[in-house]
């Protein structure tokens, strides 16, 4: 029986299916499109390896521009801190010395006025000594190495306080958790840098710098000064200090913030994990 | 000229062919990508069945000729799918292959056993739907590995366009095989003399990958660099 059906089957088709010809021309259009495809497929392929490739190469040298202007920054901030240290050298130190030897050097024009001269080179020395260990405070403030990071964000708040006659303002939340030195040296040195850079562009009046101990420890350093446009510094040659505190801030795994604009003030947070 | 000469000359141009990328992979062949010397097996297998149907057609009145034909089909598919095996070089690539590969293996028993009647077209159907798969699969693979040098210097590129553009062409005509011989009543001498000649285009294409990559070979063994996947 089924095969009877099959038969039947095959003769209905027979009535229906097309010429030869009308075949030929379906066929040849439906294996044109199958060719059309394949090239399609094959020119995609070519065309996106390259633009791929492009864009790869436009990354590439965007990472290697990146780190160039990083190492620029980092050059430039040793030779900044080598200059300061230079010229503090040179002015006070290599001052007051030469002010001693030549104090030594003249003898006493006056009778018993040696006690006076002693006196006077004793101070010197004294201003010297100050001296020395200010400069040594500035390389490396001793409260860090001691008491902490905190504490020493603390005192360089004062000192800048004083020498500026800035307000500048310190608030600690939370109790504070011991990190690696060398991050706490890293942490210091990009407060520094934002506080200096508080004190030397913005103009404000008073700037205050906090620090939350949670989970977390986040800083931040605030002034109502003439803020910046943050893009523009990031792409500004001049901008390398900003490079310089991203950079250390990439290296502790630290998060940097910017809220800034013109005329609106700066605040910068910097948020790390403590452990 | 008859289209029955110029089928017979079609034949020997895919004869030809088939020499072409035999002759391709000789030289330096211990020193060939793996897959250039399957190719070279392909090359080898394509001449020693086309040699079997013309035995077949000249001194056995075309007896078994369809058999032969079939009996490449599967020698074809599976080389060919060794040639995406070889030149892929991750196990989840190759896992696919196989997998693909090992379906293809089942379907064509599947189809000579139980479907005689359809079986010539729903083979090489199922050899095209591999190929373009594999081809396709194989683009994507390159594009993900994103090589640096220039596609066109990649003997594999070449090869893989070979395949996807021929069997892509011949897609159609192996669905419609049996369509074409049983409702038609057409005994497909103009269809298969195109897709000799076809093939013969595929086959330089082949040949062309195979020189490419003896040029590279070459080059590497003086000591230049050569673009690697």
């Amino acid at each position: 029986m089924s095969h009877h059906y099959m038969k039947l089957d095959l003769i209905m088709v027979d009535a229906v299916a097309p010429t030869i010809s009308e075949f030929t021309i379906i066929f040849s259009i439906a294996t044109l499109g199958m060719l059309a495809l394949a090239m399609v497929i094959v020119f995609f392929v070519l065309f996106y390896q390259r633009k791929m490739l492009e864009n790869k190469l436009q990354r590439q040298k965007l990472e290697t521009e990146h780190q160039e202007k990083m190492l620029m920054a980092a050059l430039e901030s040793q030779e900044h801190e080598r200059e300061r240290l230079a010229r503090d050298l040179h002015d006070s130190i290599g001052l007051m010395l030469s002010t001693i030897r030549i104090s030594l050097m003249t003898p006493p024009k006056i009778e018993g006025s040696e006690s006076g001269m002693t006196q006077q080179v004793k101070t010197m020395i004294d201003d010297t000594i100050d001296s020395v260990r200010r400069i040594s405070r500035d390389l490396m403030p001793p409260s860090l190495e001691r008491f902490g990071f905190a504490q020493a964000v603390h005192e360089m708040c004062n000192q800048y306080a004083m020498v500026s006659g800035v307000k500048v303002e310190f608030l600690e939340n939370g109790s504070a958790v011991s990190m690696d030195k060398s991050k706490e040296i890293m942490l210091f040195r990009i407060v520094q840098e934002l506080v200096n850079n508080a004190l030397k562009h913005s103009g404000s009046a008073i700037i205050h710098v906090s620090i939350q101990w949670t989970h977390l420890l986040e800083v931040k350093v605030a002034d109502q000064g003439t803020g910046f446009n943050i893009e523009e510094k990031k792409n500004a040659a001049s901008g390398l200090g900003l490079f310089n505190i991203q950079n250390r801030a990439k290296i502790l795994g630290a998060s940097l913030e910017y809220d800034t604009g013109p005329n609106q003030g700066t605040i910068v947070t910097i948020k790390m994990r403590c452990s | 000229m008859t289209i029955q000469l110029l089928r017979e000359y079609s034949n020997y141009f895919q004869w030809a062919g088939s020499f072409f990328i035999c002759i391709a992979c000789i030289p330096l062949f211990k020193n060939r990508k793996a897959y250039i010397k399957t190719l070279f097996f392909y090359g080898l297998s394509s001449i020693l069945f086309q040699a079997g149907q013309q035995l077949s057609v000249s001194f056995f009145n075309n007896q078994n000729i369809n058999q032969i034909g079939n009996g490449f089909v599967f020698f074809e598919s599976i080389l060919l799918t060794t040639v995406f095996w070889f030149a892929v070089s991750d196990a989840f690539w190759r896992k696919w292959i196989a997998t693909l590969g090992g379906l293809y293996v089942i379907g064509y028993i599947v189809c000579i056993l139980f479907f005689q009647e359809n079986s010539h077209s729903l083979i090489r159907t199922g050899r095209e739907m591999l190929m373009i798969v594999c081809s396709v699969g194989y683009f994507f693979y390159l594009i993900r590995k994103l090589p640096e040098e220039n596609l066109l210097k990649f003997p594999m590129f070449w090869i893989n366009t070979a395949i996807l553009f021929f069997f892509a062409g011949t897609f159609m005509l192996s669905l419609m095989l049996d369509y074409i011989t049983n409702v038609l009543h057409n005994d497909l001498i103009g269809f298969w003399t195109f897709r000799n000649f076809f093939r013969f285009g595929f086959c330089l294409l082949l040949m062309y990958a195979a020189w490419l990559d003896f040029t590279l070979v070459k080059d590497s063994l003086q000591g230049k660099k050569s673009p690697v996947i």
